[in-house]
């Protein structure tokens, strides 16, 4: 072997080769078109655009051009320019890699119910490759904070409907509208939002209770009043 | 669990508290016996300081009490008014003012009914604090009805608890005559979970008879996981009739280092019919899909563990990136690495191996199945179990000063060893003097994080 890196990137292509781990769908890049190989010694400037065309890690091809191109270059030069194919080759990895973490999850996220929306974008900024990417904050991984098998709400929606509702003075009635406010409550995206929303749903509800009650007590007083001769107890 | 008893306290009681004051108005010589008799004490209540109006001329009597009451089954005491009414048979009662009991304090609003066969329909609103045992105390809303057989009660407050702090709606409805009972009840707030973890979100309970489910979403704060729960559990009450299914998106402890990723757990109980007959066993089955940190190993991990309880869990495995191997050896490839039930082992790698003794490329393929027979005839086997192991390693070995270069297979059958050895002196390599080309061990050493994990 000539020296390291070629069995490095030669690895890389096995790697995304194993069919175990290979997504069934994957289809060999439309870039790796025939090139062929360097007649002359190419300048470093053609040797990095040719890297900047490599739009795949098993782009054999041109890999195969550039190995031979970087091999021919003297030793300054062709640390620099194995340097550029590296970045290039670890950008192209990463991105392969968030591609299929991204395949994997979706394949077993609906087995939460409802999960399966937005799951590939998820799992994709989800899954930085090892040394390069700190871990997310839990706010940059998780913007929404609803459960993701309820269906969205906006707030003001909600709001309007708990202003609006009518509050029943049939117990069971009421129960069922209430019910169904929360549930609509728990569509809302932001956690302080939800509890504001439960804290006016109570308000609301209670008021109207307190309202039928004061409606009831002023039929009583009027039949007490109509009702004539007045007995105080001893 | 508590918060039931409780409910079912409170719910016991202000049935006995309604009957009470139904029967009050409603039976024969009470509602008759006008203010003098209602104010001072029944078998139910004790007035004190009561104003009663009354109208004995006609055959309505209505009456008015303000003042202190104590109704001694539930040792309940409103201090406010009380307005009763009989016409024809039928009881009104309505009651609104401050309430003391040993269970609750606050206000109290009712509205209740009782025609003449009896048939009840009252509903009541509470506003205060709730003990609610060792689940603490409610702050909030309490409405209670009752029509026939058939009860409801709702709940919208603050709960502040050692278990949980936070929002509470409930709503729970009995049919007392069918025997029916359905309960919602959504918590949104901070949940201690163990082991000093914190759950912050939502938490969805449903009971539907003996049926209760339980949907959770939120994030974990804890010492072994951060990150994202999805959550839903069920539970038929039947000894074998929980189910419960969990995704959590995130970072967990894991040995020496952490994992990050997801993890998918699904926990069930299913019957297995040994042809003696049906006996229940517990599965867990975990899919992992992430990066994996430790002393050993930085990369991505796929794995599939499912544990039935039998001596091996069947696991599958997958890791792709840079592990220790040996005593100063570097790894940087592809481990498949799988168990099965019946004990077969299979441990796969390829890559590229750097370390001191050999630099280059590493295919192997290891396998133990325990279960396997095989002739020894005309010998007694000593055990039973097959090993094969490949081990195809290509690159070069520097010794001493001199560097060989080709292929070394090692092949294993159960104890007998066979060695294909393609090497040859290589005559020099630039790469050991060159200083640009690096070694690969360097290579793979800058592949490797370093080893102590950021916590």
């Amino acid at each position: 072997m000539r020296h390291a890196r070629t069995i490095g990137l030669f690895m890389l292509g096995v790697f995304f080769s194993i069919p175990s781990l290979a997504n069934a769908t994957e289809q060999r890049p439309a870039s790796a078109t025939a090139v062929a190989a360097p007649t002359s010694i190419p300048q470093a400037d053609q040797v990095k655009g040719m890297i900047k065309q490599l739009g795949s890690v098993r782009d054999y091809e041109r890999l195969t051009w550039i190995l031979a191109a970087i091999d021919q270059q003297v030793p300054p030069v062709r640390a620099d320019l194995l340097k550029v194919l590296d970045d290039q080759v670890q950008q192209l990895m990463q991105a392969e890699v968030e591609r299929r973490t991204a395949t994997a999850l979706a394949s077993i996220a609906p087995a939460i119910p409802g999960s399966a929306s937005g799951t590939a974008e998820q799992a994709a900024s989800a899954a930085p490759l090892p040394a390069q990417r700190p871990p997310p904050s839990m706010d940059e991984q998780h913007p929404s904070t609803r459960a993701p098998w309820v269906e969205a709400k906006p707030y003001d929606d909600v709001v309007q409907a708990i202003e609006h509702a009518s509050f029943d003075t049939d117990p069971k009635i009421r129960m069922e509208q209430n019910r169904t406010l929360t549930r609509m409550i728990l569509g809302v995206e932001n956690l302080e939002q939800r509890q504001a929303l439960s804290k006016q749903l109570q308000e609301r509800s209670a008021q109207a209770f307190t309202d039928y009650v004061k409606s009831q007590q002023q039929m009583n007083d009027r039949l007490l009043e109509e009702s004539g001769t007045t007995t105080t107890p001893n | 669990m508590g918060d039931g008893q409780n409910r079912a306290r409170v719910g016991k009681a202000w049935l006995s508290w309604l009957t009470a004051n139904v029967l009050l108005v409603s039976a024969p010589g009470v509602a008759h016996a006008a203010c003098a008799q209602v104010k001072t004490t029944s078998l139910e209540a004790t007035f004190q300081g009561t104003e009663c109006k009354s109208d004995p001329r006609s055959l309505q009597q209505i009456s008015r009490l303000d003042g202190l009451y104590t109704y001694l089954t539930n040792r309940e005491a409103l201090s406010g008014t009380l307005f009763q009414r009989t016409m024809y048979g039928y009881a009104y009662v309505m009651k609104s003012g401050k309430i003391t009991s040993p269970v609750f304090q606050g206000t109290l609003q009712s509205v209740a009914q009782a025609n003449p066969a009896g048939k009840v329909q009252a509903q009541e609103l509470r506003q205060g604090d709730q003990d609610l045992g060792f689940e603490g105390q409610f702050l909030g809303d309490i409405t209670l009805s009752r029509q026939g057989e058939m009860t409801t009660q709702e709940k919208h407050g603050d709960l502040h608890g050692p278990s949980f702090e936070g929002r509470l709606d409930a709503f729970e409805q009995h049919d007392l005559a069918a025997n029916q009972h359905a309960s919602e009840e959504l918590r949104s707030g901070a949940e201690q979970m163990g082991n000093g973890a914190r759950f912050l979100g939502d938490i969805h309970n449903r009971r539907q008879n003996n049926l209760r489910t339980t949907e959770k979403h939120g994030q974990i704060q804890g010492p072994t996981f951060h990150g994202t729960l999805n959550a839903f559990s069920q539970d038929d009450g039947t000894p074998y009739g929980r189910q419960s299914e969990e995704l959590r998106s995130g970072r967990e402890t894991a040995g020496t280092g952490w994992f990050e990723g997801d993890s998918h757990t699904v926990q069930r109980i299913e019957p297995m019919n040994t042809g003696k007959g049906v006996f229940y066993r517990g599965i867990v089955y975990t899919e992992k899909h992430g990066n994996l940190y430790d002393n050993h190993f930085a990369g991505q991990l796929h794995s599939f563990v499912q544990d039935t309880g039998s001596l091996y869990p069947q696991s599958d495995e997958l890791r792709s990136g840079s592990e220790r191997v040996g005593t100063e050896g570097l790894f940087y490839g592809d481990t498949h690495e799988m168990r099965q039930a019946n004990g077969l082992y299979v441990l796969e790698r390829h890559g590229q191996v750097g370390s001191a003794a050999f630099q280059g490329t590493l295919q192997s393929f290891y396998q133990y199945d325990p279960s396997a027979q095989f002739s020894c005839a005309p010998l007694p086997c000593p055990s039973n179990g097959y090993l094969q192991a490949d081990y195809l390693l290509s690159g070069k070995w520097p010794v001493g000063n001199k560097t060989y270069v080709g292929d070394l297979h090692v092949m294993q059958r159960n104890k007998h060893v066979t060695v294909e050895d393609r090497r040859v002196e290589a005559p020099s390599d630039p790469c050991n003097v060159s200083a640009s080309c690096g070694t690969i061990g360097e290579r793979l050493g800058d592949a490797l994080p370093p080893l102590t994990p950021t916590p």
